[in-house]
């Protein structure tokens, strides 16, 4: 499994790696029941602490995401992917929804904002 | 687990003084401890005193729960690798050191040493004579060497000092690789946090042969970051 962390980047690694493996289990790449690699091989493989790791899985095991087995390991569990996906959506609805009212307060048109939007797609 | 319980050291000499003072520490299984202090606070020392060098005044190592004395000293020093003294001749290659190191530990394995060698990107200097080699390149063979033993704990003594950057990460990439395969338990020294900052589980701050603050990782932050910021020394 490939996780990336950014040291500097601001956001807490633990929650780098929560939100990466949150959404792995919902583009589907992780899928149900399969297991996570160990707490202390993601901490080698990544170079990071062990309870760092260990905090991002009790958060995500929190949360429903995945499961633990005693004495086996974490497994993906089967959230519900519908409701996180419509969580998703909605959040980055939001999202677009301030920058649209930013745009329009700085004089921007619509075709320059879906310019815009081009642009920084690609 | 090892455990340091209220240790008490005191020792003049010149005019330097080796003093620890009410210490108590925890080695835990499975995760990186590290004793940060500026040099002269007293690291040195302590893990002397821990791998049992230097005998304390008053207090107590324990190992599983039981005193470490001369009836359970072999077992400890079989199970605990200390890195801080010099155990390769320098005269003799890095193959020939090994070769007669191995005699010492019978749970060496030649094939772990080699694995380490090659995560430590150090394959290569096998056939060297350890006085030519770089201090990096000195501290790959004998970190690798005490990992090869597969040890429940290794006592680290500023591993990483003097030692180019690219070594300091193969290094402690080596290390890491321990912990995840055996569990093993490392107590790393340093007067650097930045160095070892993104791999350490828990922090004892040492200052004047006292533990001046400890916890784990998150708790020394004081915020919810996670990454440790320069800790006040």
């Amino acid at each position: 499994m490939n996780i990336n962390v950014q040291t500097k980047s601001g956001l807490p690694i633990y929650e780098q790696i929560e939100r990466q493996i949150k959404d792995m289990i919902i583009a589907g790449v992780l899928k149900e029941g399969e297991m996570l690699p160990s707490i202390r091989t993601l901490a080698a493989d990544s170079k990071i602490s062990v309870i760092t790791v260990k905090r991002a899985y009790e958060d995500l095991e929190k949360e429903g995401m995945i499961y633990s087995v005693q004495g086996k390991g974490f497994y993906v569990d089967n959230p519900d992917l519908q409701y996180m996906k419509e969580k998703k959506t909605v959040g980055l609805e939001e999202k677009l929804g301030e920058w649209v009212d930013a745009a329009k307060a700085s004089g921007m048109s619509r075709e320059e904002a879906m310019d815009m939007l081009g642009i920084l797609w690609d | 687990m090892i455990e340091a319980k209220n240790i008490n050291f005191h020792y003049r000499h010149n005019k330097n003084d080796f003093m620890i003072n009410d210490v108590s520490i925890e080695i835990k299984p499975g995760y990186m401890t590290c004793l940060l202090g500026s040099n002269g606070a007293g690291k040195t020392t302590l893990m002397s005193l821990i791998y049992g060098i230097l005998n304390p005044e008053s207090g107590n190592i324990y190992y599983e729960g039981k005193p470490v004395d001369k009836k359970t000293q072999q077992a400890f020093h079989r199970d605990v690798a200390y890195f801080g003294e010099k155990w390769c001749a320098n005269n003799l290659k890095v193959n020939e050191n090994v070769e007669m190191l191995s005699l010492l530990y019978p749970s060496f394995e030649k094939k772990l040493f080699d694995k380490y060698m090659v995560l430590a990107q150090a394959n290569d200097i096998s056939d060297k004579k350890f006085e030519i080699l770089s201090t990096g390149e000195k501290a790959k063979v004998e970190t690798a060497f005490l990992l090869a033993r597969t040890p429940k704990f290794i006592i680290l003594d500023e591993p990483l000092a003097n030692i180019d950057p690219v070594f300091k990460t193969d290094i402690l990439q080596i290390l890491q690789r321990s912990v995840a395969d055996n569990g093993t338990g490392v107590l790393i020294s340093t007067h650097l946090l930045d160095e070892i900052s993104e791999m350490v589980d828990y922090i004892y701050v040492m200052k004047n042969g006292q533990i001046v603050k400890q916890g784990d990782r998150f708790e020394l932050l004081g915020d919810e970051d996670g990454s440790l910021k320069s800790i006040l020394l």
